[in-house]
């Protein structure tokens, strides 16, 4: 039989993402007024003051436990999972190229590839994501050109590409001292440049 | 009954389904990523842990076979679901991360620099190749139709984005 003290820790989580949910309504409600600040900042904001508080009604009561540090840690551990979902969720109806796309399907209907490309074009793309990241600090403008700022976002990109990268996703090739990309440096240049992507190839260039 | 060893467990049990993800990945992409993550990182950890319990003796053993199962279980399953929420991002490179990247690479750069750098082709064509394999979406005579999945996938988050009551994401 499930003890009191684990049925009242589930309980406890089982309720987290509905107040998660409560309490990022009413910092949008409440931070509605402050213009120019990027809409994660309140999500972020929301998963992480959810998962405090939880962490400490839970604390609160496992605190006499023997097993209290790993009734924490388990908490703890679900908690995050909760807030990562999330956030990350959140993020795709913010900015998401899949929600994006399918919702331009839906408004106008039986599009081609092309014309979604269009719609969705680089240029959008980049402009939106250069504002957003220089709100969010991690770009800074500097004589017109866009330098890093806060470190922590350039290194959350290299975990995630050198993740991508033990998959076996290529992103963009890497270069060689000599400034060829390994494909061509190995086979040869002109045959082998055909086979990657345009995106590919102008990174290489 | 949430002991160290049973979060140690739920780990070990993500670990197993993390690196069947990566061989499974570089033997050769699957074209349904979703399911096959939900397969790898989810279903193989529970199997893992049911195993692991039943080989173990626990189920004759204890009669908190069941509440543990669910505890550890529970928790892998959990950072499962994280993972397929965050893979994409590896998966179909984010245009911000490119951005960072490129950036980062040039040492600065202006505006027309990063957009050259990125291409409209390579940052739609991975999403829109991964909404058909998935099924958000069908190819109808060139052209891309929503399905059932993809549309209540937007509707959920229109009346998600409206209980907060945002208008929508500017992409």
């Amino acid at each position: 039989m499930m003890t009191l003290l684990t049925a009242l820790v589930f309980a406890i989580l089982a309720a987290h993402p509905v107040c998660m949910l409560l309490i990022h309504r009413a910092l949008c409600r409440w931070g509605s007024r402050a213009h120019g600040r990027p809409p994660q900042g309140r999500a972020l904001g929301a998963a992480a003051l959810t998962s405090a508080l939880f962490l400490l009604l839970v604390s609160a009561a496992s605190w006499n436990d023997e097993h209290f540090v790993a009734i924490f840690l388990y908490s703890a551990l679900l908690c995050s999972c909760a807030s990562g979902v999330y956030f990350v969720m959140f993020c795709n109806t913010e900015s998401g190229r899949r929600y994006h796309i399918l919702k331009l399907l839906l408004t106008r209907e039986h599009l081609e590839r092309g014309e979604i490309r269009a719609a969705y074009s680089a240029q959008y793309i980049v402009d939106k994501r250069l504002d957003r990241l220089v709100q969010w600090g991690a770009l800074r403008l500097e004589r017109g050109r866009f330098v890093i700022h806060k470190r922590r976002f350039l290194l959350t990109s290299l975990l995630f590409y050198g993740w991508s990268r033990l998959l076996g996703y290529r992103w963009f090739p890497p270069l060689t001292p000599t400034g060829k990309n390994h494909r061509q440096e190995s086979k040869g240049p002109a045959s082998e440049a055909d086979e990657s992507s345009p995106f590919e190839r102008k990174m290489a260039a | 009954l949430i002991s160290l060893a049973l979060i140690v467990h739920a780990l070990a049990a993500f670990a197993v389904g993390l690196a069947a993800h990566i061989v499974w990945w570089r033997a050769g992409r699957p074209r349904d990523d979703v399911l096959a993550l939900f397969l790898c990182v989810v279903l193989l950890p529970l199997g893992a842990l049911t195993g692991m319990g039943t080989l173990g003796g626990a189920a004759e053993a204890g009669s908190h076979w069941a509440v543990e199962l669910f505890i550890s279980g529970l928790l892998a399953a959990a950072l499962g679901c994280c993972y397929i929420i965050l893979y994409p991002g590896a998966q179909a490179a984010s245009p911000s991360m490119l951005l960072l990247l490129t950036a980062n690479r040039i040492r600065g750069g202006r505006r027309e620099e990063l957009l050259a750098a990125l291409d409209s082709h390579a940052l739609c064509e991975e999403t829109l190749k991964s909404l058909v394999n998935e099924k958000f979406a069908r190819l109808e005579a060139g052209r891309l139709v929503p399905l059932a999945r993809g549309a209540g996938l937007v509707r959920v988050c229109q009346a998600w984005r409206s209980i907060l009551g945002l208008r929508d994401g500017e992409g």
